[in-house]
């Protein structure tokens, strides 16, 4: 038989404010995006 | 070759096997062996997927790409960190609360066997084949350069892949990985300053970057809507979200790597890791080819770079020595024109255009006098700069980043396909003994099978000319289908498993027809459009066989065998 880990027992282990990373790499990538733009109009031949 | 950089390469090479067979020789059942007994922290595990995606022809490929065509490669990986998002809150929670060792055994617990089956099948294939390339593009380029024999490189590096991962399994390649990628990035590093340090005195980074910009280079970002483009704005957000999360988060090669972390947390930040520092490292590999281009700006480069790819004797021909010819000229006449106060820009740029249009004739004429010269050099101008250009010893480690970009990738391979074979076909179909010792000498005894064949590939792949085109969009022919299949399981509640079988063949019949006409000219589509309409194919068609089907719904999740 498959082992089933408990839902509970995966929260209360794990205190991470997973929302503010996710939120945080979606920044950095529009900051990436961002940067890029900046050095492509700088440059355009 | 200097005997130092032997001495480096070798040392490299062979530390990192002894290490990894080392550190994990203690593996004694299934678990430890697959799942390395669930030990990695975050940093191993970002580490550990970072080196399974870049394979050796990344570092030898993507500055070629930069030379050639400036950085907007960069926009391929777009979706990425997206896609670490989506899978980090939908697919690894499943994962972990189920215990799979694979990702297609959740689909027999959301759907049923045939679905699991099914997709493990395209997996093996898919994964089977680029296990050969993996070790045959690398192979071709260092043997070509260096001189080589090409069967004795592809033997080395797939021997000593096999050599710690059968005796390791996942824990060896992830530990190891971790090592790989240190090196990588470090001659990355090493490789970079000494681009720099080939400038002329007075150019430094700021001018290096101008010129770079002057000629085309940092063109990043391409806002058209144009489908026919390979990268754009818009192909890296949205095919290349639907690609990453396909490969990241259904692709054996990476669910293993975060399935062995120490905890759902350490899973998750490894995925964050990758996110973050995923893009930037591209950057920076499409950023030194930029700064390769400066370089060659100053220093004359040769007309074509992978001269020694052919039996023309260039020399011997008058119609190339007259292309050649003019082309070390329009080099001088640039050089002075960039080194001058005054630099006229509109001048630089059409000499530029010149020196790219005797480069097309030269290659053309080669073509005329060889119908077998493979025109595309890009791939050689990172390693002939490597070369001619780094102090012996470098040149030693660049290698061993080159070997252990092949070995990592290969490595993680390996690891995934065997544990596919074991837990989705042995052990499901063909015997289940519960005798923990036995399945362990199984998985092994397959491990090698898979490395065997993917030397064999490799060494076969010289034979068939398109095979390395073929296999650069294997993956996405079948992530797509593969991709569709996960997310109807995840998000269509009331999909049942004859649905989902049935789109899922539907899907990769659609997928198929699209490369076909596309091959044949009927249709032009970019591959990476393939996983979004392989993936949406199989929802549609999933959702519609569905209204038709009644009472074929299984409940979510199932406790039940392997």
């Amino acid at each position: 038989m498959q082992e089933v880990i408990d839902d509970n027992e995966i929260k209360e282990k794990d205190a991470t404010n997973w929302k503010a990373w996710y939120w945080g790499l979606m920044v950095f990538l529009a900051v990436q995006i961002a940067l890029y733009f900046y050095i492509t109009n700088l440059y355009t031949v | 070759m200097s005997l130092i950089d032997w001495g480096v390469l070798l040392f490299t090479l062979f530390a990192i096997v002894a290490y990894g067979s080392w550190k994990t020789r203690k593996n004694k059942n299934l678990e430890s062996y697959l799942k390395g007994n669930n030990s990695e922290n975050w940093a191993t595990i970002g580490l550990s997927i970072m080196a399974t995606q870049a394979s050796a022809i990344t570092f030898l490929s993507t500055p070629g790409q930069a030379y050639e065509s400036g950085m907007g490669f960069v926009q391929f990986y777009f979706g990425l960190p997206l896609a670490m998002i989506l899978i980090s809150v939908f697919f690894l929670p499943i994962y972990y609360k189920l215990k799979v060792y694979t990702a297609y055994q959740y689909l027999e617990q959301r759907f049923d066997v045939r679905v699991r089956a099914f997709t493990a099948f395209l997996f093996l294939v898919s994964r089977g084949l680029a296990a050969g390339i993996t070790i045959y593009a690398p192979a071709i380029i260092l043997s070509t350069l260096l001189n080589w024999n090409l069967q004795l490189t592809c033997l080395l590096i797939g021997g000593l892949v096999i050599i710690y991962t059968v005796s390791g399994g996942s824990r060896a390649v992830s530990l190891t990985q971790k090592w790989q990628m240190t090196i990588i990035m470090g001659g990355m590093f090493a490789a970079f300053f000494y681009v720099l340090d080939s400038f002329p005195e007075t150019v430094g980074l700021s001018e290096g970057i101008d010129i770079a910009g002057k000629l085309g280079k940092m063109e990043i970002i391409d806002t058209t809507f144009d489908l026919k483009e390979k990268y754009t704005l818009w192909s890296g957000l949205i095919a290349g979200l639907f690609l990453f999360l396909s490969y990241f988060g259904t692709d054996q090669s990476q669910v293993q790597r975060y399935l062995g972390g120490k905890t759902l947390k350490a899973s998750r930040m490894g995925l964050m890791f990758n996110g973050i520092l995923k893009i930037p490292m591209q950057f920076f590999i499409l950023f030194i080819g930029a700064m390769v281009f400066v370089s060659f700006q100053f220093n004359k480069p040769p007309i074509i770079f992978n001269t020694s790819a052919t039996n023309i004797e260039t020399q011997k021909q008058e119609s190339l020595l007259l292309i050649e010819n003019n082309y070390n000229d329009i080099f001088e006449e640039k050089k002075a024109a960039l080194l001058a106060t005054d630099t006229d820009t509109k001048n630089i740029q059409f000499l530029q255009a010149q020196q790219d249009l005797l480069r097309n004739e030269y290659k053309a004429e080669m073509s005329k006098i060889d119908s077998g010269y493979e025109s595309k050099d890009s791939d050689y101008i990172f390693l002939t700069f490597v070369l001619g250009f780094l102090p012996h010893g470098l040149i030693g480690l660049l290698l061993a980043v080159i070997f252990s970009a092949a070995m990592s990738s290969t490595a993680g391979e390996l690891n995934a396909l065997a544990s596919t074979t074991t837990i989705d076909f042995y052990k499901k179909f063909f015997k289940d003994s519960g005798d923990e010792k036995k399945d362990l000498r199984v998985s092994k005894l397959l491990t090698v099978a898979w490395g065997i064949l993917a030397i064999i590939i490799a060494l076969t792949a010289g034979l068939f000319e398109n095979l390395i085109q073929l296999v650069n969009i294997l993956g996405s022919l079948f992530y797509g289908t593969i991709l569709g299949v996960f997310l109807l399981a995840f998000f269509f509640k009331r999909i049942g498993g004859t649905a989902a079988f049935i789109a899922g063949i539907i899907g990769q019949i659609v997928v198929l027809s699209c490369h076909f006409l596309s091959v044949y000219g009927y249709i032009e589509l970019g591959y990476l459009l393939y996983n979004v309409i392989g993936s949406g194919t199989v929802i549609i068609m999933g959702v519609i066989i569905q209204t038709f089907l009644k009472n074929n719904t299984k409940p979510e999740l199932v406790s039940s065998g392997n």
